[in-house]
Order: C-alpha cells, then sequence, then structure tokens
C-alpha cells in the first residue's frame, strides 16, 4: 500500500512538488513564530535598512525591523486570511451551485448573478468594495470571498449538473430519495472534483489579491506585517535596499507557484485525458 | 452572423443590468453617506442634508438608481467630489495611458507565447518543451506587480538602462512614449504570455490530431505551414478566447503597475480617488473598465465565426 502510494505521488510530479511547496509553506508560517520568539515589531534604529547578515539573515526594513521574523509572521496573516477566503467562498459557492443545479428557476436567477459578478474583474472590484469600506481584516475577507464566490458556484453548478444527468442519479429518484440526501449524499461528492482543482487556484488568487490590495494600500494595514504591505514598504526604498522587495516577493512567488502546481496536479489527477500530458 | 452576433447582445443584457446593480450598489456602501464623504465629518446638519438634497440621496434607492442609470445612457458617470468635473472627462483623459501600456503589454505578450507554444506544441515531450513549460508555469506565478518591482531593481535602478518611472505622452515622440512604456508592458505581459503559451501549446496539439491536419500533411505542405497556418487555425479558438481574457486582465493588471511607474493612467485615477475618497470616480472606474472587458469578451465570441468556418455553421444551424 505505501509503495503504491509512493508511486502515484512520482506519477503526478506537479501535485508532488506542489504539495511540498505549500506544505513548508504552511509550517513556516504556524511554526515559524513559534520557534524565533523575535518580535516582529521590535525596532533596531541602529540597524536601520542593513543588507542580509548573520544577526538578521534576511536583513531588516526602514524601522531597524527584522525582515525573516516579519515574513513568518506575514505567511500567518497572507496565507491565513487566503485560506479563510478560500474555504469561504468554496463553501458558498458549492452550495449556492448545488442548489443551482437542482432548481430550474432558481437556476436562471443565480446564474444570472454569478455571470453578473464574473464579468466585473475580480482586483478591481476587491478595490471598489475596499475604496467603499475602508482597509481591515474582515473587509478584505469579506470583499474577497465576494469576488471568488461566483466563479466557484459556476464551476460547482455545471459539475452537478452533469452529475444529474448520470444514471445512477435517475435510479436513486425511482427508488425515492429525497431531494436533500440525493444532493448532499450522492450529487455532492461526485461534483467535487473541479471545485477541489479551482479551490487551488482560488488559494493562489486570493495570496495575490490580498498581496495588490496591501500593496496600494487598501488591504492590511500597517504594523501588522503581511507580503502585500511588506512590498509596499520596499517599494520605496528599492534603490537602496533591495532585500526589502525581493524576500517578500520570493515567499509570494514560491507560494503562488506551489498551489498551481497542486491545482495543475489535481486536475492531471482527476482528469488525465485532458491536457494531453507531456 | 447578424442574427448570432444579435442574440448574443440580448444574452449580455441580464450580465449589464447585474454589473450596473453591483457598480450602483458599491458606492452605497460607504458608512455613513455619500454628503458627508463630500463634505467632510465637520459639515453643519444643514449643509450635508443640502448636499444630499443635491445628489439625490433623499430619494428612494430605486429611484436613485433609475436616475444614474439614464445618466448612463447619456454618457453621465456622475461628477467628481475632487475634481468638480465632469466623471466621463477625467475618464478619458486617463484612458490612454492605460490603454497604450496594456496593448504593448499584449504584443510582447504575443510575440513570446505563440512562437513558444508553436515550438512546444512542435517538440512535444521533448528537452525544449519541457524547458518552456517549466518557464511558463514559473512566469505565471509571478504576479505582474511583483515583475514590476524586479525589473525596475534590475534594469532601471541597476543597469540604468531604462527610465525608473514616469510617463511621456504620445505625441512627445514615439520612442521616448516607448521608453517609458516597456518595463512596464513586459512586467504586464509576461504573465499573461506564460498563460497564453500552455493554452497555445496545448490546443496546437489537440488540433495537430485532426483530419485537416493529416490531409495536409499527406499533400505534402511543409511542416511549417502546416504548423503556423493549419494548426494555429485549428486551434485558434481557445488561444483567442485567452487571447480576449487576456486583454481584460491586462487593463486591469494596468492598474496596479501604473502605480508602481507613475503612470498617469486609470489606475492611478482609482488610487488618488480613492486617497481623496472621491468614491464617484471609482465607482466610474470600475464600471468603464467592466464594460470595456465585457464588450472584448463578446468581440472575441463574434471573431470566432469570422475566423473557424465550423463555428459559422453551427451558428447558422441555430439561426434556422
Amino acid at each position: 500500500m505505501k509503495i503504491g502510494l509512493l508511486r502515484k505521488f512520482w506519477r503526478y510530479p506537479s501535485l508532488t512538488v506542489g504539495a511540498v511547496i505549500v506544505g513548508l509553506a504552511m509550517a513556516a508560517a504556524i511554526f515559524g513564530p513559534l520557534v524565533s520568539r523575535q518580535d516582529p515589531y521590535g525596532m533596531e534604529v541602529l540597524a536601520r535598512l542593513s543588507p542580509p547578515s548573520p544577526e538578521h539573515f534576511l536583513g531588516t526594513d526602514e524601522y531597524g525591523r527584522d525582515i525573516l521574523i516579519r515574513l513568518l509572521y506575514g505567511a500567518r496573516l497572507s496565507l491565513g486570511l487566503a485560506f479563510l477566503v478560500t474555504f469561504c467562498s468554496t463553501l458558498l459557492g458549492l452550495i449556492i451551485g448545488l442548489y443551482s443545479a437542482s432548481s430550474k428557476w432558481l437556476d436562471e436567477v443565480i446564474m444570472r448573478l454569478c455571470d453578473g459578478l464574473a464579468a466585473i474583474p475580480g482586483i478591481l472590484l476587491a478595490i471598489a468594495l475596499m475604496a467603499a469600506l475602508g482597509s481591515s481584516l474582515a473587509n478584505v475577507t469579506a470583499a474577497l470571498i465576494l469576488v471568488y464566490t461566483p466563479s466557484m458556484a459556476r464551476i460547482a453548478r455545471s459539475s452537478a449538473l452533469s452529475v444529474y444527468a448520470s444514471p445512477f442519479v435517475e435510479a436513486l429518484t425511482l427508488q425515492g430519495a429525497g431531494s436533500f440526501r440525493l444532493l448532499w449524499l450522492h450529487v455532492a461528492p461526485n461534483a467535487l472534483a473541479p471545485v477541489l482543482v479551482q479551490a487551488a487556484f482560488v488559494f493562489s488568487e486570493s495570496i495575490l489579491a490580498e498581496a495588490a490590495l496591501s500593496f496600494l494600500g487598501l488591504g492590511v494595514t500597517p504594523p501588522a506585517a503581511s507580503w502585500g504591505n511588506m512590498l509596499q514598504a520596499g517599494k520605496a526604498v528599492i534603490g537602496k535596499a533591495w532585500w526589502l522587495t525581493a524576500f517578500p516577493g520570493l515567499s509570494l512567488a514560491i507560494s503562488v507557484l506551489g498551489l498551481q502546481l497542486i491545482g495543475d496536479g489535481l486536475r492531471d489527477y482527476w482528469e488525465p485525458t485532458r491536457e494531453g500530458g507531456g | 452572423m447578424a442574427s448570432y452576433a444579435l442574440r448574443r447582445l440580448l444574452a449580455l443584457l441580464p450580465t449589464l443590468v447585474v454589473i450596473s446593480m453591483v457598480v450602483f450598489g458599491v458606492i452605497r456602501l460607504i458608512p455613513g453617506n455619500q454628503a458627508a464623504a463630500l463634505l467632510g465629518l465637520e459639515a453643519s446638519p444643514e449643509a450635508m442634508a443640502q448636499a444630499a438634497a443635491r445628489l439625490g440621496l433623499d430619494k428612494p434607492l430605486i429611484s436613485q438608481y433609475w436616475h444614474w442609470t439614464c445618466g448612463l445612457f447619456r454618457g453621465d458617470l456622475g461628477t467628481s467630489i475632487f475634481f468638480r468635473d465632469s466623471v466621463s472627462i477625467v475618464i478619458l483623459e486617463h484612458l490612454g495611458p492605460t490603454v497604450s501600456l496594456a496593448l504593448l503589454a499584449e504584443i510582447f505578450a504575443l510575440f513570446i507565447a505563440l512562437p513558444g507554444g508553436v515550438l512546444a506544441a512542435w517538440r512535444r515531450g521533448r528537452t525544449a518543451d519541457m524547458a518552456l513549460r517549466i518557464l511558463s508555469v514559473l512566469g505565471a506565478s509571478v504576479p505582474g506587480f511583483l515583475m514590476a518591482l524586479f525589473l525596475m531593481l534590475i534594469f532601471a535602478v541597476k543597469l540604468r538602462w531604462l527610465p525608473v518611472a514616469g510617463y511621456r505622452e504620445l505625441d512627445q515622440g514615439l520612442l521616448a512614449h516607448l521608453r517609458f512604456l516597456i518595463l512596464p508592458a513586459l512586467a504586464l505581459g509576461l504573465v499573461q504570455a506564460a498563460l497564453m503559451l500552455r493554452m497555445t501549446r496545448s490546443s496546437l496539439i489537440g488540433a495537430l490530431s485532426q483530419d485537416p491536419i493529416r490531409t495536409a500533411r499527406a499533400k505534402g505542405v511543409p511542416e511549417r505551414l502546416v504548423l503556423w497556418r493549419h494548426g494555429l487555425r485549428l486551434g485558434a479558438l481557445p488561444i483567442l478566447t485567452a487571447l480576449g481574457q487576456s486583454f481584460g486582465s491586462l487593463i486591469t493588471g494596468a492598474v496596479v503597475i501604473e502605480t508602481i511607474f507613475n503612470i498617469p493612467g486609470m489606475g492611478q485615477l482609482v488610487t488618488h480617488a480613492i486617497i481623496r475618497r472621491d468614491v464617484v470616480v471609482v465607482q466610474a472606474v470600475l464600471l468603464v473598465l467592466t464594460l470595456i472587458c465585457a464588450g472584448l469578451n463578446l468581440a472575441v465570441d463574434l471573431l470566432y465565426g469570422a475566423i473557424d468556418p465550423r463555428v459559422r455553421a453551427r451558428q447558422r444551424g441555430e439561426a434556422k
């Protein structure tokens, strides 16, 4: 069994590599701050903007705060927020999509709403919502959930529709299965695969969206560290302190890479014929 | 073709209604109200009530929405709180740099993605294909604004080949215009190039296994023409979709990139408007850019018929 599992991983290298990357990033976010015990807000005025050195592995920022420890705390915030957004929008999208697929008139209304919402470019909608609501952690989360739920609902719906069309659902209906039971016990599990693939992409997109919003000063507000607002701080001194931009940037890119690989890998796993392979 | 276009337009109507409701709704989300945002918190209650009446805020929501929508049809997007000028005019002034930037980025993306995708499909499974696929996965995970910072760091700050930031109008000379746009356009375009390369590769691989290609090869058409003419044409639909969507992402991506390079486009307009609490402008930018994206997607849909004879036949079949 163990060997079989290993072989399976070997057959889907992008899934494996992605899972390792994301696993490491999550572990760093959860355990990093516990191990180091350094203060992410602790300022060393004399060590302002000092380059990477044995004392500060990744250098310090414009207030003399350690970049490494802020990156770890930033990972908590950025990854945690993105995870929450992904979880909520997936759950909401699944509920909306499944019920939409199960009723004809509901479908018309909900899908027209989703079409409209999905037609608005995500980052712009988030920017406008943040401009109206004001920047705060809760508002970013709410805005991004609103942005990503419609696409999730559409995917859940089309996946559920194809499950509804299959003979086993008809058989169950003829046997007299109740609609709630049918929906959640039989249709939902079979419609889940494309939704989970999309969830991996939503995770990576919400990391990027949070970073972009915070970078514009609309997301997580300082002094709390997020990768986005660290990049924003770095931009002002990009000429003399490259490490302020490079390390948060790399963390962001690597996490997104990991999630994209997971998404691609899951898709290959569930739909091996789709891409045509290498 | 005309009836197909008409049906696509009609299908767009409900989407447009939802878009307009959301965009209208955004401005109502502001804590307090628009009059307070306009006058500041110290304004007297009388002044506040007066401003509210002038903006029509004392009327019921549905009539406000009706009024606003009627305004849209006249090209009236409201009056900017900061500029004290028609928002339509303000937007027109800022649209040029954004479109210029997105176009240049699209050109970069196409010049990388098409040859790259064709090469990868042609050498499928070989080293070149693997290298391009890895590069495209890497490229797709670096967001535009990050790419912008890295490019700025390397080419403007360290090497000093290109200006760090700023913008020159087209009428100050094409070369100056391009010099200031190269880095931002490259930053924007590379991500899209990666996505489009993957799309080109997979749709070309799909196309190469189809009958017309076998016929072409059997007739002795050179491989170069098989790939570039027959293959790309057969696989054009997904590529074209990706192109339409990419222009949408480029326009919105430009919003963030512009603030980095200090380009006076829609992005700068919206970020400044947010700082000035000029929500009417934010709302208008949201609406205009969304409509541009929706229009592009429609255009791509309509182009399908023009490019692929099979789609045209299906459209005719539907119309009967």
